[in-house]
């Protein structure tokens, strides 16, 4: 066979597919084990079975290569994404993308520690740097710019409280 | 149809109440700003606001509210058209060829394209429920759980089947999105996929997993970008291409009308609502024109059909809270409970005792409609300069929004952690050509879909066929259904046919010459 006509599988997609299926089997066993009667799994059962045998679908197609096939339904469906812009990845690399959703978890982890007022303040002055930004005053400013509306927003239209390590206080001496 | 002296008497309260009209324009661009930070939907404003319509007569409570809803209805186009976010559901099928067209440098076009689609379907459709707000009581009477539940899995099925590039992902998607969405207690009080978190009890919160999807995923591609529209030249805020994007607009009325309609018909439909009226809107158009494939491309029409449909579900949604006192969506939910909180039961009594309140209320958003186009031709060129502000500065100031609303929404920490987990799921996804928004979708409807189909279950006796012979409307429903399903595949299997086995009639013709 040409080699033209195969190509490299792509392991990435086939750990995403594997991550579809294992939630969907622990999901389906947890909701029999929580209620196996016909009323609890009318909608669960049947969605579950037809999205695993599109997972294997999927991943058949995948494994064995069949692009050309795959392709010439694209072609068909008259949408965009059709012809696939080769742009949409194309900012930053993937180490990038990696980090930035590494401080935005790191962020939203330390808001019941730091407050949600620091936590801004250092994740706005983190991701600025990570992505290029070097003006050390433009960042302390954004950063506390930002902060400081969240913080008063919160403080003034929330009815329920939100987790501050500073602005709550500076904003009862005021 | 028209109760004359209900509509004498309606003019003569909107004539004396002067708060009524003052409460009106600040209404309209308390929504239209709050509609345009992504997760801060016209529900969780009316929210925000709900406690201070206590102090109001009842009217500009309700004139308040209906003006952020009018105002969110435009504003959450704003995001989708610039940075492909759609604020709310109601903005999904906006974003499909909104951002397009920014990312082309036509910005300016399409949010004057969805100013002008918002302020006809708006009014448009309140003209409707003037006209027929007796007939829609009644026509909604008729749609039981069975035509809920099909209607509801025939937008599930047109999104799917619509936007992703391959079928098989998008349905997967939308199956994926139809299970999350059903973690939490089931409507028989089971437990089912919670990790034993509390918090999870309540289902995953769908407005913050919403946010993840789109706007967290979205954001974490940008990393290393320099601006959301890389030419500098196409970067402009011009009011003069917004104005010429809104007579854009009026070249195609028949988009507009298709959409009102059906965001008018839909919307009223209880727990449907905007999120299916866009979807439906942007569906039909997409398949009436001659060339379907410049859908998703920035086709004009596309803005223009899901800005119509949007903006119109809402006065859908008004008849059939005013006249059955059912809430179409999590806005009108907000505003039953400010009827509530002045002491009025809405439905079929309150609409008769009280039809110069409704008309008023009616009368009163056809003039929202054309302050929305004045207040919006001038607030679109303040808050289009955001295609002007570097990339860099954007990701982390919309994550901290963003995250901000999630919080505000679910009221604990659920939602900013959903939203980093659906912004992980939702980039992935991407990354793999699958549809985020049939996920999305799947999110908003899966609990409504088990909750028809667990009613039609019991209603027909444990699922007899008689049942369902016995409802046209639910017949022709699974008929579109099945339609939107099966269509694209049979007619590729057919091309691909004819293509590889040519007419022999023609051929043995062709041979004979």
């Amino acid at each position: 066979m040409p080699s033209e006509s195969k190509r490299a599988i792509d392991w990435e997609h086939i750990f995403f597919l594997a991550a579809v299926l294992i939630f969907l089997v622990w999901y389906l066993s947890d909701a029999t084990v929580a209620s196996p009667t016909f009323s609890n799994l009318i909608l669960i059962a049947p969605v579950g079975a037809i999205a695993a045998v599109l997972v294997f679908y999927i991943g058949t197609i995948e494994i064995f290569g069949h692009r050309a096939a795959v392709k010439s339904v694209a072609a068909d469906t008259g949408h965009a994404a059709a012809e696939a812009d080769p742009s949409r990845f194309r900012s930053g690399s993937l180490g990038t993308i990696a980090l930035l959703m590494v401080f935005f978890g790191l962020f939203v982890a330390a808001i019941p520690y730091a407050g949600f007022d620091v936590a801004t303040f250092v994740f706005v002055i983190a991701t600025l740097w990570l992505l290029g930004e070097r003006s050390v005053v433009f960042m302390l400013t954004l950063a506390l710019g930002i902060s400081t509306g969240i913080s008063v927003a919160a403080l003034t239209l929330l009815t329920f409280p939100i987790p501050m390590a500073i602005a709550r206080a500076v904003w009862r001496a005021l | 149809m028209i109760d004359w002296p209900a509509l004498v008497s309606a003019l003569h309260i909107l004539q004396s109440s002067y708060s009524a009209w003052l409460l009106t324009i600040p209404g309209i661009a308390l929504g239209m700003l709050g509609g345009a930070i992504p997760g801060v939907s016209s529900a969780l404003i009316l929210a925000i606001v709900l406690p201070a319509t206590l102090w109001m007569s009842l009217l500009s409570a309700l004139i308040f509210m209906t003006a952020i809803y009018t105002g969110a209805a435009f504003g959450v186009a704003i995001p989708a058209i610039l940075m492909g976010v759609p604020g709310s559901p109601a903005a999904v099928a906006t974003s499909f060829d909104g951002y397009p067209m920014t990312q082309r440098g036509e910005h300016n076009l399409a949010l004057g394209l969805a100013l002008a689609a918002s302020t006809l379907g708006h009014m448009g459709a309140y003209l409707i429920l003037f006209l027929g707000i007796g007939w829609i009581s009644h026509a909604v009477l008729k749609l039981g759980p069975l035509e809920m539940l099909l209607l509801m899995l025939w937008g599930l099925s047109l999104i799917a089947v619509l936007r992703g590039r391959y079928v098989s992902r998008s349905l997967l998607s939308g199956l994926i999105g139809i299970l999350i969405a059903t973690i939490g207690l089931s409507p028989r009080d089971v437990i089912r996929g919670t990790f034993d978190i509390p918090e999870l009890l309540d289902g995953v919160p769908v407005v913050a997993a919403m946010i993840g999807l789109f706007a967290a995923s979205e954001l974490f591609n940008l990393a290393g970008a320099s601006y959301l529209v890389q030419r500098s030249d196409l970067r402009k805020v011009s009011v003069r291409e917004i104005a010429r994007g809104m007579l854009t607009a009026l070249h195609h009325p028949v988009v507009i009308l298709r959409g009102l309609v059906i965001g008018a018909t839909i919307g009223g439909l209880p727990g449907v609502g905007a999120a299916v009226c866009n979807l439906v809107s942007y569906a039909e158009t997409r398949r009436g024109d001659k060339h379907p494939e410049s859908f998703g491309k920035g086709n004009p029409k596309g803005v223009i059909a899901a800005e119509a449909g949007n903006a119109s579900s809402e006065a859908g949604s008004m008849a059939t809270l005013l006249a059955l006192g059912i809430p179409g969506g999590a806005s009108s939910a907000v505003m039953l409970a400010a009827l509530s909180l002045h002491d009025v039961t809405s439905g079929p009594q309150f609409l008769d005792s009280s039809k110069d309140i409704v008309y008023a209320i009616i009368l009163n958003n056809f003039v929202q409609g054309a302050i929305m186009l004045v207040l919006g031709l001038g607030l679109i060129g303040l808050m289009a300069n955001v295609i002007r502000i570097p990339v860099r500065v954007l990701i982390p100031v919309i994550l901290v929004l963003a995250t901000f609303g999630s919080y505000s929404f679910s009221g604990n920490m659920t939602g900013p952690i959903a939203m980093v987990v659906f912004g992980l799921v939702g980039w992935f996804m991407q990354r793999h050509d699958y549809s985020v928004p049939a996920c999305v979708v799947g999110l908003i409807l899966g609990g409504k879909v088990e909750g028809a189909l667990l009613q039609t279950y019991q209603i027909s006796g444990g699922g007899q066929i008689s049942y369902f012979l016995g409802r046209p409307i639910a017949m022709v429903l699974l008929a579109l259904l099945l339609f939107s399903l099966f269509s694209r595949p049979i007619m590729q299997w057919w091309r691909q046919k004819r293509a590889t086995n040519p007419n022999p009639a023609r051929e043995s013709a062709v041979k004979i010459i």
